[in-house]
């Protein structure tokens, strides 16, 4: 198979003055030529950085391969079922391959729909081998990551600092995707602050101070106990602002609709850093925990009701065989997948390419 | 099974106790443990299955809210995991109905994807228990969740392979377990409304 010489990159600013407002808003035309003056300055410095962080995303590529490892093993049965397939043998065939996929996690939509594709197109003669029908699932795949996933670079806006909202359900791994995010940049060289906004549970903050601490980042606190999240954030916003940090990484605190006033909470913090600095924060990022499968789904919309979604961390894709859940959650939501957690340490937080992916399960 | 970690604190509250009937005060402890359940399951969406699936566990005598929540979920698991013997045991051939998928191979590869997703379930029901021995609350409710979304994947199957022949002891099984885990949903969420557990948490 030919490889593909494009590699979608990770981090890089608006190209044309149409894409100047952050993603997912829409700006008024003198807001809009405003932040085009302000993109003039610092707008290399974030391309500078995309570029960086894409060429070390490609040299990780093998992490994202061996992240994998369980839902490849999973689909290898794919393999063994292409290898003998002939047409006689295409409704059990695909069958099969349906049954794999759904063991996966693809979801049971997703999975019917690209069985029928497939099925089609065998019908009408435009797949007459094995090779040729699991080159069409991977490009199925791949189609569905790339045209329901949105953008899955960064956006972090075109003025200093960035702001990123970190999401998710307590416990999911919230906390540590933000000291891996935090690590990631610093290594850029970029001048990351933290913000503890998750003040209701002492040991989040603890956490968070351990990671600031690891990976040399500045970070606010407040360790009175009712502190209100909202000001904590409103403060790093602003003390980000004042000394010239280049990125703010915001924790909250992570509540379901069972608790609906503290979901609540999470509007609040939106609007107050939007207050702070008008355009931010620049991404909202829910983070999910990939061994719960395809129960990402419920998460995600629940979160993405109430605060709006840009992009999702999924962790411990390393851990589970369910990896499918992966396309599902982009499909489902038409939100794209930013990194992924496919291992314990620091730099196995990766960015997500889709290609990469489809390529890792699907060999 | 073992009920939640001892606690000195409790998750309920908004219901006045009874006063214990003076001609029995040697055993107090019985009729304020069913009253316990009782105003527990209330909250549920399905009380009688709430009743028969703690008052099955003996430590349901002496638990508190955290402590029943737990047997609920060890219930949904314990359901979950019989459900996967079950539809393996089907798939084998070595169950008693299985005569009807022996000569069926299609209907063979479902029950074995049925097994694993019932398996699935039991796991994430594992993990549920996991976190509520952490006081992950939600992360607990994310888990029990799945835990009834997978068997879901089973009936999808069954509906677009061999809509006559999903077993009617999987769906059975497949509705037990989804109230199961509404009730250890819905007694979980008393945990997280409520003021005391706010604190415990802060």
């Amino acid at each position: 198979m030919a490889a593909h010489s494009h590699v979608i990159p990770f981090l890089s600013p608006a190209a044309t003055s149409a894409r100047c407002s952050p993603y997912g808003h829409r700006r008024r035309g003198r807001a809009g030529l405003l932040r085009c003056a302000a993109a003039a300055g610092q707008a290399g410095f974030f391309t500078r950085l995309g570029r960086l962080i894409q060429e070390k995303a490609k040299s990780d590529v093998e992490k994202l391969f061996s992240g994998f490892s369980k839902t490849r093993e999973s689909l290898s049965v794919v393999d063994e079922l292409l290898t003998y397939w002939n047409l006689a043998d295409t409704d059990r065939v695909l069958d099969e391959l349906e049954e794999a996929l759904l063991v996966s996690d693809f979801g049971p939509k997703i999975s019917f729909r690209i069985v029928d594709t497939l099925r089609e197109e065998i019908r009408d003669g435009k797949l007459k081998s094995g090779a040729e029908i699991k080159e069409a699932l991977k490009r199925c795949i791949l189609e569905l990551l790339t045209s329901k996933g949105g953008n899955p670079e960064l956006q972090l806006g075109f003025r200093k600092p960035a702001v990123i909202m970190i999401v998710g359900v307590n416990g999911g791994g919230k906390t540590t995707s933000l000291g891996k995010l935090a690590y990631r940049f610093k290594n850029e060289g970029v001048k990351v602050l933290m913000a503890a906004g998750d003040t209701f549970r002492a040991a989040a903050r603890d956490q968070l101070e351990v990671w600031a601490e690891r990976t040399g980042s500045e970070i606010v606190i407040d360790n009175d106990k009712k502190a209100k999240p909202a000001s904590v954030l409103s403060q790093a916003v602003k003390r980000g602002k004042r000394e010239g940090f280049d990125l703010v990484l915001c924790d909250t605190s992570g509540r379901l609709h069972t608790n609906y006033g503290l979901m609540e909470e999470l509007v609040s913090c939106k609007k107050v850093i939007a207050k702070a600095l008008p355009g931010a924060p620049n991404e909202i990022l829910l983070v999910l925990d990939g061994t719960t499968g395809l129960n990402m789904l419920q998460q995600a919309r629940e979160f993405n009701d109430v605060v709006g979604v840009t992009g999702f961390v999924l962790t411990k894709l390393d851990g589970t065989a369910r990896g499918g859940c992966v396309v599902s959650v982009v499909d489902e939501l038409g939100i794209p997948v930013k990194f992924i957690g496919v291992g314990e340490g620091m730099e196995d937080l990766q960015p997500f390419d889709a290609e990469a992916f489809v390529e890792a399960i699907f060999p | 099974s073992r009920s939640g970690p001892p606690s000195s604190k409790h998750g309920h509250g908004g219901h006045a106790k009874r006063a214990p009937p003076p001609a029995s005060p040697v055993v107090p402890v019985a009729p304020q443990a069913a009253a316990l359940v009782r105003a527990t399951c209330n909250s549920t969406a399905y009380y009688d299955v709430c009743v028969s699936a703690l008052a099955a566990d003996p430590s349901s005598t002496t638990a508190d809210v955290r402590g029943l929540s737990a047997i609920a979920v060890s219930v949904a698991a314990a359901n979950a995991s019989g459900a996967a013997q079950a539809a393996a045991a089907l798939a084998n051939g070595t169950a008693p109905l299985a005569a009807a998928a022996a000569g069926d191979g299609t209907v063979q590869a479902l029950l074995r994807a049925c097994a694993g997703k019932y398996g699935d379930a039991r796991d994430a029901l594992a993990a549920a228990k996991e976190s509520m021995g952490q006081q992950d609350y939600d992360l607990a409710t994310v888990h029990v969740s799945a835990g009834a979304e997978y068997p879901q994947v089973c009936k999808a199957l069954f509906r677009r392979q061999r809509p006559g022949a999903y077993p009617a002891e999987l769906a059975a099984r497949e509705e037990a377990l989804n109230k199961l885990c509404s009730v250890a949903l819905d007694i979980i969420a008393l945990l997280t409304s409520s003021p005391a557990s706010n604190n415990n948490n802060s």
